[in-house]
């Protein structure tokens, strides 16, 4: 009865037993794939990048498991020519129907090759103003955490074809302020001023390039000094919060006046 | 305080409290009630570290000690130091010269386990102003390194708890003289060598080689071991990383 049963044609030449092999033979497939993973994890991944674990971790897996669904159907005699076919119009369909969501995907392969910018770095994606460290390359988006702890997740066909703006390819970067100073003090003096504070004070600021001083403006109240100074390219946050606090207390402590916008208003007398 | 009232550089055993005074620094180690031992520290910013060390034994081994300046104000570079030379050192062609420089130290405070291993438990510095960064090369293909300024020594100059002493030897195989006003080398491989109970301390030596090389004039620089390392010091070794050769490509004045 039993057999019977198992005997049982669906389709034409795909019976109940022959489903049920491919479905052991594919839980084995599943069960084989999460060994190597967990091998792969063990064994090799510490010495891989993190970006390049998470793509072959996925390859791995998900190779394995068709490998053995493959394998499965061809012994029992299912022709998956039929599903191929079946697929590839399937295919068509969603494409038409899923276009973006599809080139969300293929999007999110091509940034795993091309690598413009890996997981763990800062990057701006200039065309949606996100700055922050890429977190996550999934299949369909990518995630962007903030400087503020905020995650933003940018589709990757966005990501793929934005202006991206990495700061990985040098080891520092330059960050600037501009302070303005009082027309009656000495320029020289208020610059020597704020670099031996900032050489004293801003840990993370380079000692070589050093900070350099420009005179940006002569202003309306003030004359404008912009202050450039090199760190290393992931202290951002431990170098701007500090700069303008370090250069205030310095210059006030010099007693270099730091003008603010004044207005001199005349007042005709009663006669005129 | 004067230089002979700061505490020196070796092991202290603690059972009840130990007070050590360091220029700038102190630290005040001593047992709680219920056998944990505190630790407490104030730098020259008035900044307090305090940490806890249970202990079932009631005692503790400590080793106070100078180690590689690549921990402050964090570990970020690839063993690299930017030593700039208060005066640059000028070289005649075809010629050897030897300095001895300040080299710059942290230092460190180890537990001694039972078993004789260490663990560095803190780290910290009695000058700051040597524990900062610097570029070498050009932003877009320079190394970060750590950085400090650094003066040629006299014989008996000593800079306790913020330099060491290092014996450079310069030769210059180019048909020119040559000014020389930084040295850029890997330190990981470097040893510290102190007397204990004293705050004088020596590091391996390098060797600096200027040759050319498609017309740029480079250094090779090599460590070489301190010549009196077997003269009763004592040795705080790294695991070595990378005893080769470095070359400075990207300049020297």
């Amino acid at each position: 009865m039993v057999f019977e049963i198992l005997d049982t044609q669906i389709i034409e030449g795909i019976t109940i037993w022959s489903l049920l092999v491919t479905g052991i033979l594919v839980f084995a497939g599943v069960i084989v794939a999460k060994i190597v993973r967990m091998i792969f994890k063990k064994k090799f991944a510490p010495n891989l990048p993190v970006d390049t674990v998470k793509t072959l971790d996925k390859l791995i897996y998900y190779g394995i498991i068709i490998i053995f669904l493959l394998a499965a159907t061809a012994s029992q005699g299912i022709d998956v020519g039929g599903l191929v076919i079946g697929a590839g119009f399937l295919g068509i369909v969603i494409g038409f129907a899923a276009q973006s969501v599809v080139s969300n995907m293929i999007s999110g392969v091509f940034m795993l090759i091309e690598k413009p910018v890996r997981q763990g770095e800062n990057v701006e994606v200039v065309d949606v103003n996100v700055i922050g460290r890429l977190i996550e390359i999934n299949t369909f988006s990518s995630k962007i955490q903030q400087f503020d702890g905020t995650v933003v997740r940018i589709p990757n066909e966005k990501m793929f074809t934005s202006n991206l703006r990495t700061f990985s390819l040098s080891e520092v970067r330059r960050s600037e302020v501009s302070v303005g100073i009082g027309y009656g003090e000495n320029v020289d003096n208020a610059i020597k001023t704020i670099k031996n504070a900032i050489e004293k004070n801003v840990a993370y600021s380079l000692m070589e390039p050093a900070p350099d001083f420009w005179i940006s403006e002569l202003g309306d109240n003030s004359v404008n000094i912009l202050v450039r100074v090199w760190h290393p390219r992931d202290d951002l946050a431990e170098v701007m919060p500090n700069l303008l606090k370090v250069i205030k207390n310095a210059l006030d402590d010099a007693g270099i006046e730091i003008p603010f916008p004044q207005r001199v208003v005349w007042k005709g007398s009663s006669n005129e | 305080m004067e230089k002979n009232a700061y505490s020196g550089f070796g092991q202290y055993e603690i059972s009840d409290k130990l007070e050590l005074r360091l220029p700038k620094t102190e630290i005040n180690i001593g047992i709680k009630e219920d056998n944990r031992f505190s630790y407490y520290r104030k730098n020259s910013e008035d900044q307090e570290i305090r940490k806890s060390i249970p202990q079932s034994s009631g005692k503790i081994k400590i080793e106070l000690c100078p180690i590689l300046p690549m921990n402050l104000p964090a570990k970020k570079t690839n063993d690299l130091i930017f030593l700039r030379l208060a005066e640059s050192i000028f070289v005649e062609k075809k010629s050897t010269v030897g300095v001895l420089i300040q080299f710059p130290m942290e230092i460190g405070i180890y537990i001694i386990n039972q078993d004789g291993t260490k663990d560095l438990f803190d780290c910290f510095t009695c000058e700051p102003m040597h524990s900062r960064f610097a570029l070498y090369g050009t932003p877009e293909n320079g190394k970060l390194c750590m950085y400090s300024k650094v003066k040629l020594l006299e014989k008996n100059d000593v800079d306790p708890y913020v330099f060491a002493r290092m014996k450079v030897d310069i030769t210059n195989n180019l048909n020119e003289g040559k000014l020389i006003g930084k040295l850029v080398f890997p330190i990981g491989s470097h040893n510290f060598y102190y007397s204990e109970g004293s705050s004088e301390v020596h590091v391996d030596d390098i060797e600096a080689t200027l040759k050319q090389e498609s017309k740029t004039s480079l250094i090779d620089i090599k460590r070489k071991g301190y010549v009196n390392k077997g003269t009763g010091l004592k040795l705080v070794s790294y695991l070595a990383t990378d005893d080769g050769i470095y070359t400075m490509d990207k300049g020297f004045d």
